[in-house]
């Protein structure tokens, strides 16, 4: 089990996959930087874009704002991919596609109440209306508004008679 | 038969002398033909002497001499021989047709004898056999004659031992008949004077049965009585169970009813609702909601998240 403290921003597993994917990509090309500064090849190529998220993070590491080394990062990659293996994974089907603020403030509650590796996928469907479906595993809890209107509909029915 | 083996012999022997004559012929032909040098004579003691071209001119005359006399001989041999031949075949010939000639007729007489011979036989048999029917004929009709006499005394006995015996039957039958009739009497008395026994107490039997029937009749129709008016009641009760089960079923289905209508009323508002609002979500709003929803169900998903290995 892995140590690593994942931001709130990062959150599903889709979000891990492209922040490996950029972390990966970043470590090969500082890996031809560092050989080429060594053999003392003048040219050089521009680094990888990469997102703030991942940015941050990596900065994250350092205190002084410096970079990481080609085996620190290696460590990281291997450190992320054992995380994403090994994670547990819930998904929030919501009522419509979940805002980052709402995203984050899921997934702080989920890694602070449920589990602090935990990943969050989130989906939507529009037809819940409110609410939230939750899956973990072959588990599926349905809290949505619409579920809630469909077992309170004789009620409902009463309520519209006395209207 | 003879005759045919004494001609084969005769023919046979001349054949063979003929043969034997042709060959000495024959023989002597070749000898004088050869040549062979003449046998040398001992010179004579001539006192002629003569010139060797005429002694030569003689010898070939004598030579010439002696071959056209066997040449003659040969031919005139010959000649022989064909007329010899042709008459022998000539009464060869004659010989056959007398032997054929012969046979044909001994045959046919003989055939001829034989037939009359059976001819003769035939007409001894056919007379034996007239004969033979004749005393047969005789005989079957004495023995017929003798069977029906007998047959006629056989039959004329058994007549009368018929009438005999059927005089015996009738009387005995007769007898019988009185005596049945006797019985028949007295039976018929004795079943008469039963009979008004009889019908006096079934008379009485059958009234007794009738005063019980009559008895078991009121008493049935008391008890049906009864009966029908329990049944009424019954009946009255029955119809008042059936009509307020039948009230209660109607209320029930009646309430189905109406709770179908409530639940396809519900399903219909249900249905506009989600159709209505599904456009117009607003997460923002609910975050505070969903953050509470997480917490009133924390502990069931606390409880799922770390029952996972």
């Amino acid at each position: 089990m892995t140590t690593l403290a994942l931001p709130d921003n990062i959150c599903s597993p889709q979000d891990l996959t492209a922040l490996i994917l950029e972390i990966r990509e970043y470590a090969r090309w500082y890996d031809h930087e560092t050989i080429k500064r060594r053999s003392g090849t003048v040219t050089t190529t521009t680094s990888p874009v990469l997102s703030v998220t991942t940015a941050n993070y990596l900065r994250s590491f350092t205190k002084d704002g410096s970079t990481l080394g080609p085996n620190q990062l290696d460590e990281l990659l291997h450190e992320l991919e054992t995380y994403k293996k090994t994670a547990p994974t819930i998904t929030l089907t919501l009522a419509a596609p979940a805002p980052e603020s709402i995203k984050k403030t899921l997934t702080n509650w989920c890694r602070r109440e449920l589990s602090p590796n935990i990943l969050v996928a989130f989906d939507f469907n529009r037809t819940l209306l409110g609410g939230m479906v939750v899956r973990y595993g072959s588990h599926v809890h349905d809290w949505s508004l619409r579920r809630n209107l469909m077992n309170t509909k004789q009620s409902f029915t009463e309520v519209l008679t006395h209207v | 038969m003879d005759t045919t083996l004494l001609m084969q012999i005769f023919i046979l022997i001349n054949a063979v002398v003929l043969g034997a004559v042709v060959t000495l012929a024959i023989q002597y032909a070749r000898a004088h033909r050869a040549n062979k040098p003449a046998p040398q004579v001992a010179p004579p003691v001539e006192s002629v002497v003569f010139d060797p071209a005429v002694k030569r001119q003689i010898l070939q005359e004598a030579e010439t001499n002696f071959r056209r006399v066997v040449s003659s001989s040969v031919t005139s041999l010959e000649n022989d021989l064909i007329n010899t031949t042709a008459k022998l075949r000539t009464q060869l010939e004659k010989f056959g047709h007398d032997a054929e000639n012969e046979e044909a007729a001994r045959y046919h007489k003989t055939i001829e004898e034989l037939h009359n011979e059976a001819k003769t036989i035939l007409g001894a048999a056919q007379t034996a056999i007239t004969g033979h029917q004749t005393d047969l004929t005789a005989k079957l009709t004495e023995r017929q004659e003798a069977l029906e006499e007998q047959l006629i005394e056989k039959i004329t006995g058994l007549e009368q031992e018929l009438v005999k015996r059927q005089a015996e039957l009738q009387a005995e039958l007769n007898e019988r008949q009185a005596e049945l009739e006797a019985r028949l009497a007295k039976h018929h008395a004795e079943l008469r004077t039963n009979f008004v026994e009889r019908q006096a107490k079934v008379e009485a039997e059958l009234h007794r049965h009738q005063t019980e029937l009559e008895a078991a009749l009121k008493e049935r129709e008391v008890s049906l009585a009864k009966i029908q008016s329990s049944l009424d009641s019954d009946l009255t009760k029955r119809r008042a169970e059936l009509e307020d089960q039948l009230t209660a079923e109607i209320a029930a289905k009646q309430a189905f009813l109406a709770k179908q209508l409530d639940t396809k009323l519900s399903d219909a508002v249900t249905s506009f609702l989600l159709e209505a609002l599904q456009h117009n979500v607003d997460l923002g709003a609910q975050a505070p909601y969903l953050t509470a929803l997480l917490d009133e169900h924390k502990a069931e998903l606390l409880s799922k998240v770390e029952g996972t290995p």
